[in-house]
């Protein structure tokens, strides 16, 4: 369930929504449509998304093998999948605990890192280039969400405003 | 040429199956508590622990610790045997077919959503036959006497039965370090019976996990 929308109808109780509250809800509304069309976008052009990913890293890393390039996509397909879910549920800890706390140690253990993070860096570009500004910050707090987690980058926010998921 | 579309209809996209939010699920109004594919889940308060380890040393003195490694060990393989069902069935291949780390990471999470503290295995001894397990924040072990001897003989007896069941040998496990003896984490060498036998002794002449392994090793060469 939406956080956002959770905290609105609690405090309705036995009152209507005040027009403050109103306001509020509208704006939550306006944002969920959006993240759903983003999360729509996500959807219908997976394919094409980390096929341009998958085409610049070979490019990129000649030498290593073509199975460790496809866990390398696996994992980040997986992780886009279960983020714009996120995305849309406006829930950080439904990426943080179906995925990201799993997929960390596959990736310390295969010793993914390097590879991984310029795969982050590529996948984030193209999505930078692919959606619209105001689309991008819908999805970016939880792909750097994976970044933080999955590659023990810094995080560039604190985590509470990082991971709010509607800065937009 | 990698091909993503391929790639992605030929390969499982799947997180982690114990995720908390989604595994622990119940109905309040019934009192029900149970996992995601609907088996049933029990909550043990402290105070039943408390109370077995006490009415156990109470009646069997020292050999309470037998019993508590047998309840694990018979408790322990029900319970990988209904792990790997579950596992098979979200995954869609069987456990043996499951890259190792996806299965030490199932483990781990499993471990972890069901409450039982944090583990981790270590396999670097894997080739001398030995397999150490390491669990944090144990709540059989807090809720066990403390600062008399290692008490963590219910986990002993499950890791046991769970790895027996995996490997498909008669695994033992002897526990070389405790929480409840101040350590930082409670750690167990998993291994053939006759193999780890000299653990207990050496744990009397007071040697330490690390020490114990290094024995271990030249044991094996």
């Amino acid at each position: 369930m939406q956080k956002d929308f959770e905290r609105l109808f609690h405090r309705a109780e036995d009152h209507y929504l005040h027009p403050l509250e109103m306001t509020a809800f509208r704006k939550h509304l306006g944002l969920l449509d959006r993240r759903l069309s983003t999360y729509r976008y996500l959807r219908d052009n997976e394919g094409m998304i980390f096929q341009s990913v998958a085409d610049q890293l070979e490019s990129e890393f000649p030498d290593v093998p073509t199975a460790q390039l496809e866990k390398a996509l696996l994992h980040w397909i997986s992780i886009l999948r279960y983020g714009s879910m996120a995305m849309l549920l406006n829930n950080p800890e439904y990426l943080q605990y179906r995925m990201l706390e799993w997929v960390s140690e596959v990736v310390s253990a295969y010793e993914l890192q390097d590879l991984e993070t310029r795969l982050a860096d590529i996948l984030k570009q193209n999505l930078e280039a692919a959606l619209s500004a105001d689309d991008f910050h819908l999805i970016e707090p939880f792909l750097t969400q994976a970044g933080v987690t999955v590659l023990h980058q810094a995080a560039p926010h604190p985590p509470e405003y990082a991971m709010a998921g509607d800065k937009a | 040429m990698i091909d993503v579309n391929n790639l992605i209809e030929n390969r499982s996209l799947k997180g982690n199956y114990f995720a908390p939010d989604v595994y622990l699920q119940g109905d309040n109004e019934f009192g029900l508590l149970e996992n995601r594919s609907g088996a049933r889940l029990l909550a043990i308060p402290d105070t039943l622990l408390k109370g077995l380890y006490t009415a156990l040393e109470a009646e069997l003195g020292n050999g309470c610790g037998v019993a508590l490694f047998s309840c694990g060990r018979t408790w322990g393989t029900a319970f990988a045997k209904r792990f790997a069902d579950e596992l098979a069935e979200y995954y869609e291949k069987p456990l043996q077919e499951m890259e190792m780390i996806q299965f030490l990471q199932s483990m781990k999470q499993c471990w972890k959503s069901h409450g039982w503290g944090v583990l981790d295995i270590d396999l670097k001894y894997y080739q001398q036959g030995f397999i150490v397990a390491k669990i944090s924040h144990s709540p059989y072990v807090a809720t066990a006497p403390q600062g008399k001897r290692p008490m963590g003989f219910l986990e002993a007896g499950i890791l046991a039965a769970f790895f027996s069941q995996l490997t498909g040998q008669n695994l033992h496990c002897a526990q070389t370090s405790c929480e409840s003896l101040g350590a930082e984490a409670n750690e167990f060498i998993l291994g053939l019976g006759d193999r780890i036998k000299s653990v207990p002794a050496w744990l009397t002449e007071g040697h330490d996990h690390a020490t114990i392994m290094e024995l271990l090793c030249r044991q094996q060469n």
